[in-house]
Parts: structure tokens; C-alpha cells; sequence
């Protein structure tokens, strides 16, 4: 039977010679990869609505492996993600992190809204601010959110002389030898990181944090988030490459 | 246990290596190589195996050549100051199909894929800056109108601008005999966009 989802295109691979395999970040049913038959072909209708980082509305009908797409219509081309380098690479980021760290068909409808809000952020060049809030709230919408209150160590409340770890966030002065990579977290980074995580996040754009709060979360978000995968990802070096900030 | 003769198994299996060939088009066309003679095996067998030895790189545009340089590139009739940059060696063709390009070209042999992990490294950029000397005046970048293929002509605008070489990139638009209500949000926006004078 088929069914219709709202969803926003994470992966494209090549099919043949004329097809594509897509994956679709949906609200409704999690992450789904489907075929699109001839959506190579230039006067196809599902040339444009599956190509990567556009939202739209999918029909699709259910298969063993692979399900089919048949209709699509675009909601949002987020044509802009694909004309500057930087924010495409940036997306790309965005879209591998979450392919890599959603299972299939696991509706998580709060990441789809999150990946709307932070490409729609990203879209009006805040793609610092909105890979950060994506990387944080992303953790913890998947149950890997850092602890940012107490040591994971001995349970004891944490204030000051902050100690982070990629283990599972906060560690105090005394803990820290038993835990691999410890750094040091400033009171300012400590705080941008539980607004990102506590705040509704529409209001994540109002945040304007200096560009040290930004490049220290960077890094203590990468060595957490490399903690928890088992390769690393293919887009961060070309993001390296080419961003400016 | 194969329900083939060994050496048919085999020919099918070396020929679902192909790509878009499947076990049953396999099947149909090792039935079809059987059936014919001895004679035109042989010319299918050794045309492949000359394709093979006598096809290169052209040593400056990495197009597919049997001479080198390209017949292209060793044509004193082309247009040195214009170099079109395309993706594979099918697109050299494609665009010369057109008989509207009389410059020289550059083969890429992939585009800039940051999800799967194909870099700028990856690519023959490095012989392509190394091309650009005082005659050159333009570049176009003719790379396919996808998220690839626009991540690698911004990436290689940025690098060739600041030569003060003359940057240019293939038009975007509505395919030709077309019905405008069929064409996309995205195709007609970009044909808006690009839109000239009559």
C-alpha cells in the first residue's frame, strides 16, 4: 500500500543508467531509501524534487529492500544550499552526520524539525551556529547528550574549572585521569552549549555567539561525535578544505 | 552446480561485470555469441583487447586518445585563449556534437562529491592550473548542472579568478521543445534567472 511523506533529501546515489537511489529524512517514518526510476532523465518529472537537500513531498510505495518513489513535488528547493560552496558543503555535512547516526524507518520527528530549522539558518549564512546547534541537539534527540551538570565520573555537581570529555561530557578536577580525551570547557562554551540543547529551537538564530565560543565547541563537539561512530565522516575534509571561518 | 557448460558460465559472469548487464541480458547475450561465427567472435574479442592496449590519457586534456597529444589538443586550428572543463571524456564529445565550441578541453575524469568522499585531490585539477598560462583567456566550466558538478565549478571559479582569467559556466534553462507548465520550480527559477535580451 502506498503512503505519502514529507521529507527532505539527505543521500542521492546513481542507479543504472538512468535511476537514482534516494534517501528521504521524512518526520512521519524516520529515514527511508527508495528508487527513483528515470530520475536522471531530463524531462522527468523526479529530476529536480530528488535531488539532495530539497524538502518535498514523496509518494511512496513499500518494497522489500528498497522502497519505490513514484510522485514527488517540491515543499522547499533550498536551491540556495547548493549555489555556494560553503553551504553546500556545510549541508552535506549536516546530511551525512545525520545519515550515519539514524537508523532506518525511526521516526524522530524532532531531528526533521531541527533539520529544517538549521537549514533555513544555514540558508541565511549562519552555517557556523547551525552545525553546531545541529551536532548538540542531535545527541541528544538520540539519547547521546553530553552531561553538562555533573561529573559522569562521580555524580558530583560541576561549576567551575570545567573539564569536558568525549566520553560523555562533564568530568571534574579529580575524575579526569580515569577518561581519554579531556579538555578544557570555558564558562562561555558551557553555556552556549545548553541553550543550544535546552532552548525550543526557533530560537536558536537569536543566539550570537563569538566566533572562540563557536571554534571551541567545534572542537569538543567533533572529538564526541568521532567517539561515537566507527569510521570517520567522508564530508569533513572537503569542509575543511574550502570554509572560511 | 551450474546448470551452464563451464566455459558459457563464464562468459556470463565476466559479462554481468558490464554495467547495466544483469544475469539475463548476460544469458541472452552469451546465447547470441554462441550462435554466432567463429570469425565475428574474433573481431568482437580482438576489438575489445585493441580498445584496451591502444586507448590512453591524453597527457594534457586526459581525454581518451590513441595518439598523444589528443587530436584535439595537436590542432593548431583550435581556439587556444578558451578551455572548456567538463566531468568525463563522453562530455568532450557531447559538447562537440554541438559544432558551436572551437576551443581545446579539459577532462576532470569525476566532480567534487563531498559525501562520498571525492575530493578536489581526486580530480585532474592540478593539470589544469598547470595549463593555464598567458593564453589562456577563459575558462568554461561545463561541468553537469547537479550538486556535484556546481560544487566543482564554484570550487574551481575560486581558483582561477584570482588569475584574472575570464571564468564562464555552461547557461541553465528549459530544455528545448519543452512545455513550460511541465518544467520545474527549480529549471523555470534558474531560466528566469538567466533569462536575455531579444
Amino acid at each position: 500500500m502506498s503512503y505519502r511523506v514529507e521529507g527532505i533529501v539527505i543521500r542521492v546515489r546513481n542507479l543504472g543508467e538512468a535511476d537514482r537511489i534516494v534517501t528521504v529524512f521524512t518526520a512521519t517514518h524516520g529515514k527511508l531509501r527508495a528508487t527513483a526510476r528515470g530520475a536522471r532523465r531530463i524531462r522527468n518529472r523526479l529530476l529536480s524534487p530528488t535531488q539532495i537537500f530539497t524538502h518535498g513531498r514523496y509518494l511512496i510505495f513499500p518494497g522489500k529492500e528498497l522502497h519505490n518513489l513514484s510522485q514527488a513535488e517540491i515543499v522547499q528547493s533550498n536551491q540556495q544550499l547548493r549555489d555556494d560552496l560553503e553551504m553546500m558543503a556545510y549541508a552535506s555535512y549536516l546530511c551525512e552526520l545525520l545519515d550515519r547516526f539514524v537508523d532506518e524507518e525511526l521516526p524522530v520527528p524532532d531531528v526533521f524539525l531541527l533539520l529544517t530549522t538549521v537549514f533555513a539558518l544555514g540558508s541565511q549564512g549562519r552555517f557556523p551556529l547551525a552545525a553546531r546547534a545541529f551536532e548538540v541537539r542531535l545527541m541528544h534527540a538520540l539519547g547521546y547528550s553530553p552531561q553538562l551538570y555533573h561529573c559522569i565520573g562521580c555524580g558530583e555537581a560541576v561549576t567551575d574549572n570545567l573539564l569536558f570529555t568525549a566520553e560523555g561530557g562533564l568530568v571534574c578536577r579529580s575524575c579526569s585521569s580515569d577518561y581519554t580525551n579531556v579538555m578544557p570547557l570555558s564558562n562561555g562554551t558551557w553555556e552556549l552549549m545548553k541553550r543550544l540543547i535546552e532552548w525550543d529551537v526557533n530560537r536558536i538564530g537569536i543566539l550570537h555567539p563569538t566566533p572562540g565560543a563557536l571554534a571551541e565547541l567545534k572542537a569538543l563537539m567533533r572529538k564526541y561525535i568521532d567517539f561515537r561512530l566507527d569510521y570517520p565522516l567522508k564530508s569533513l575534509d572537503f569542509l575543511e578544505t574550502i570554509k572560511s571561518d | 552446480m551450474s546448470r551452464y557448460p563451464k566455459p558459457m558460465a563464464r562468459l556470463i559472469e565476466e559479462l554481468t561485470r558490464l554495467p547495466g548487464v544483469g544475469p539475463k541480458t548476460a544469458q541472452r547475450l552469451s546465447y547470441f555469441m554462441i550462435g554466432m561465427s567463429e570469425e565475428e567472435v574474433h573481431n568482437l574479442a580482438t576489438a575489445i583487447l585493441e580498445a584496451k592496449q591502444r586507448i590512453k590519457f591524453c597527457s594534457q586534456c586526459f581525454q581518451l586518445t590513441e595518439e598523444d597529444p589528443c587530436p584535439f589538443c595537436s590542432d593548431d586550428r583550435r581556439d587556444r585563449t578558451i578551455i572548456c572543463v567538463v566531468e568525463e571524456p563522453r562530455d568532450v564529445l557531447a559538447i562537440e556534437r554541438t559544432k558551436e565550441f572551437h576551443g581545446l578541453y579539459h577532462v576532470l575524469h569525476g566532480a567534487i562529491s563531498p559525501l562520498e568522499g571525492i575530493g578536489p585531490e581526486d580530480l585532474r585539477i592540478t593539470e589544469l592550473m598547470s595549463r593555464l598560462g598567458p593564453e589562456v583567456k577563459e575558462v568554461l566550466l561545463a561541468t553537469d548542472p547537479n550538486v556535484e558538478g556546481e560544487a566543482t565549478a564554484m570550487y574551481l571559479a575560486r581558483l582561477i579568478k584570482p588569475l584574472g582569467i575570464r571564468v564562464t559556466r555552461m547557461a541553465h534553462g528549459m530544455p528545448v521543445g519543452s512545455d513550460l507548465e511541465y518544467v520545474d520550480e527549480v529549471t523555470l527559477g534558474k531560466a528566469l534567472e538567466g533569462r536575455r535580451e531579444l
